[in-house]
């Protein structure tokens, strides 16, 4: 048997739909939790229809992006319109720890799983809710997607070209940021009930979680009243020289180089082979390379261009220089690293199919953790109403019949 | 300012004693996330300080190492001692905290850790229970585990830029932050603390290897992109644009910055239309869904950037969002400090700090009504509390102190 993970023995309820609910189980679940994600063919999640599909075959069973996404979510059928479907999910969550949401406000209390309806089945219950901007407050409705949500934080406004304008993140890095940093708040608050005794309802507002993000943008505000703008690839705040992406051989390769002490700037200088122009003793101090930042980079790609990025960055990196290839997509799954880590996996779905998803991405030298395919519609059916809640058979039979259970 | 003091704050972590052996972002981080919530946290600098002590934002841009602003956000409610592990009576301080820590989290490269001789098999042999938590680029194992790496390094090495960020042809663009860091440090934070929680269950402490590139490459980019590669062999890279599918969906400009115009779906779309005046160019047959948009991207964003210019980013915000579109204004760093919403909600701490006088900080990430959290001590001075530490806690007479300062040690 397989030695026992951090969280087994919790139980989740997550109506978490879309990407950052279900990473929030999803990261429970790596860590031992039995997570159950309520979901219903009367009500297909949006992104169970995201291609691409399984060997091409369109099924909500089989969309790649979103069985990896999910994976170490189970799945229970219940058609929450239906009062029956409602009294079923109550009596889940009364033999369960946490109930993860990613509604807006005011929806779990419309379906009758309010923070007290939980609390009255089970007085402990963590209830865990991450709308947008929080629970209360003016903004408390604000409708916005996954990708456009940093534009509360001020994030957006720091990214794009040195003197540019923003330029869109063109996916929603909140939602796994926020998923992951959700499970920690919901693990918080489980030391809380083993202190206490006590359940809580966690107001994690994404906004707030993810303007975490900008902490040092934040600072520059609130010590000099400035506000920040795009600086391309350049530091941050400003500690490091050159610091930036550089141009390679072939289409779209690229290096990642950062200088940060003077001492990785020598190494830099050497491994150029010492040109006369990177001998200028101004450079020879991060506030000499901070000022001449733009012509330093411009030589610094006119020197990377002709190489190789790997070759580059392992001849960097011998040199005592901070420098990586910048990967594509296309290069992950056969990276050297990735590959030796076992970051990306391919499991046997149980219908039937060979799917490559992430595992665990984080390594525990006690266990490893429980990796599983895309969750089929309702795969735990049986072992909620059979094991969990002990239905009789006849009657969940006709709670499959009567659709309540679907 | 409260006196600083080792007893347990309340807390849900309260009871948790956490070294932090780290510098700059990750670890700092990671380990501040538990400071907010209660935990005792105490952060071991080397003699010249954390890196992040040489770095802004300062108060008017003068160099200070007690004033950095990116030290202080990063180390608040944290007790600050130094020591230098790479002598033999630093390492011997450094164990004896490690005697008394539930959880060490730390950013080093794994070889450093080794030299020093304090990597997980020696700490484990003086405390079986710790849960060591290292935060580092690229990991502890695999070929580029021994590379040095900043947060750019990682960042770029996990497809995320290439992928999501930048116009086609010129460079893939990190988020003008620490966001491989940051995505690090919270990966950290809830695998760490499960492994504090679960203790007893698995059998003891252990340690817990984050790889920064790891976790982004994975869960950000992976998740939506490898079945793809695996099963097709091809892939997708930025396109520059929001939403290349459907539009709009993008960051357009308007009169005073910049609003993130999102109208997808058709009651959206109409929406946004409303609030435009119904203007006749919308009701063009090619604008008739989100898709047939996309494909008349250039003609129809250059009809919409039309209206934005001639409207304030709140003001194009508050009337989209009322008309349910889910159209919202990208908040400069000001807008976002000083939004009523987040003023409404408390976000806010004012801390003191004995170097920076008052300075309104960010408050705790989340709200935890039973156990709230959040800093309430600014960051400690550079060994500020050498003496309670070694003295206190560890019980090291005055006179031993004394000689440990003077030859550099602490």
């Amino acid at each position: 048997m397989a030695a026992p993970l951090p969280l087994q023995g919790i139980r989740v309820v997550n109506f978490g739909w879309v990407w950052a609910g279900p990473v929030v189980g999803q990261t429970l679940a790596f860590l031992g939790a039995e997570v159950l994600k309520i979901e219903s063919r009367a009500r297909i999640d949006m992104t169970r229809n995201l291609p691409p599909f399984a060997e091409g075959i369109v099924d909500p069973n089989r969309s790649l992006s979103n069985n990896a996404c999910w994976a170490g979510n189970g799945s229970v059928t219940l058609d929450l319109k239906q009062a029956e479907a409602r009294a079923l999910a109550l009596r889940l969550i009364a033999e369960s720890d946490v109930v993860i949401e990613n509604f807006g406000p005011g929806v779990m209390e419309r379906l009758g799983f309010g923070y007290e309806a939980l609390r009255a089945v089970k007085p402990d219950i963590i209830l865990f809710s991450m709308p947008a901007a929080g629970l209360t407050g003016p903004l408390e409705h604000v409708r916005t997607y996954g990708l456009s949500l940093t534009s509360l934080t001020g994030l957006d406004s720091l990214v794009g070209y040195k003197g540019g304008e923003p330029i869109p993140v063109e996916n929603a890095f909140a939602d796994p940021f926020a998923g992951i940093f959700g499970s920690f708040a919901i693990i918080v608050a489980l030391n809380h009930r083993r202190r206490s005794g006590e359940g809580q309802h966690i107001d994690f507002s994404q906004q707030e979680a993810v303007m975490q993000m900008v902490g040092p943008a934040y600072m520059d505000y609130a010590l000099n009243g400035r506000s920040g703008a795009p600086l391309g690839n350049e530091h941050p705040t400003a500690a490091a020289a050159p610091h930036g992406i550089f141009r390679c051989r072939g289409h779209d390769r690229w290096i990642a180089i950062a200088v940060a002490s003077d001492e990785e700037w020598r190494a830099l200088v050497r491994a150029l082979g010492a040109p006369a122009w990177a001998g200028a003793p101004a450079l020879s101090t991060l506030a000499g390379r901070l000022a001449a930042i733009d012509e330093l980079h411009a030589r610094l790609g006119e020197w990377t261009q002709g190489f190789d990025d790997r070759e580059l960055a392992q001849t960097l990196q011998a040199a005592g220089v901070a420098a990586s290839p910048v990967l594509n997509v296309g290069d992950l799954l056969d990276d050297p690293h990735y590959r030796a880590r076992g970051t990306f996996v391919e499991v046997v779905h149980p219908l039937g199919f060979r799917e490559t998803i992430y595992g665990g991405y984080v390594k525990m030298s006690r266990g490893t953790p429980a990796v599983q395919p895309g969750p089929v519609l309702g795969r735990d059916n049986d072992h909620a109403f059979l094991d969990i809640l002990r239905l009789p058979e006849d009657e969940y039979r006709r709670l499959q019949d009567s659709k309540v259970i679907y | 300012m409260p006196p600083a003091s080792s007893s347990p704050r309340p807390g849900a972590l309260a009871g948790l004693r956490v070294l932090d052996f780290g510098q700059m972002v990750s670890a700092p981080h990671c380990a501040r996330l538990f400071a907010d919530f209660g935990a005792e946290v105490i952060k071991i600098e080397p003699p010249q300080g954390d890196a992040a002590r040489s770095s802004g934002p300062y108060p008017g841009d003068l160099p200070d190492a007690e004033k950095s602003g990116l030290f202080f956000f990063h180390n608040t409610d944290k007790l600050g001692v130094t020591c230098d592990v790479s002598r033999p009576e630093g390492r011997a301080l450094f164990l004896e905290l490690v005697r008394r820590a539930d959880a060490l989290i730390e950013n080093n490269l794994p070889a450093q850790m080794r030299r020093w001789g304090i990597d997980y098999a020696q700490l484990a042999a003086v405390n079986p229970e710790l849960v060591m938590i290292s935060i580092t680029p690229f990991g502890q194992t695999g070929p580029y585990s021994e590379w040095k790496g900043h947060d750019l390094n990682a960042y770029h090495l996990t497809g995320a830029s290439a992928r999501y960020c930048g116009r086609p042809g010129e460079m893939p663009l990190e988020h003008g932050t620490f966001s491989a860091d940051y995505f690090g440090s919270v990966t950290a934070a809830s695998w760490g603390l499960a492994a504090v929680y679960g203790r007893a269950l698995v059998g003891g402490g252990q340690q817990i290897d984050v790889s920064c590139a790891e976790a982004i490459a994975a869960v950000f980019v992976g998740g939506q992109n490898i079945g793809l590669v695996a099963q097709e062999g091809r892939w997708d890279s930025r396109t520059g644009v929001g939403m290349p599918l459907g539009a709009p969906a993008t960051i357009l400009p308007c009169r005073d910055g910049h609003v993130w115009m999102l109208a997808l779906e058709p009651g959206q779309w109409k929406g946004l239309c409303k609030v435009m005046g119904d203007p006749e160019w919308a009701t063009l047959d090619i604008f008739d869904d989100m898709y047939t948009r996309a494909q008349n991207a250039d003609v129809i964003y250059g009809f919409i950037v039309e209206w934005t210019m001639a409207h304030g980013k709140m003001e194009i915000m508050e009337k989209c969002q009322a008309a349910g579109c889910p159209v919202t204004a990208v908040f400069t760093i000001e807008e976002a400090a000083r939004h009523p919403h987040l003023q409404a909600r408390d976000y806010f701490v004012e801390l003191d700090h004995p170097a920076l006088g008052r300075v309104r900080n960010l408050g705790a990430p989340f709200k935890l009504p039973a156990c709230p959290g959040g800093a309430r001590r600014g960051a400690p001075l550079l060994g500020e509390h050498n003496d309670e530490v070694y003295g206190g806690l560890l019980g090291v007479p005055a006179d031993e102190r004394r000689r440990l300062r003077a030859s550099g040690v602490i």
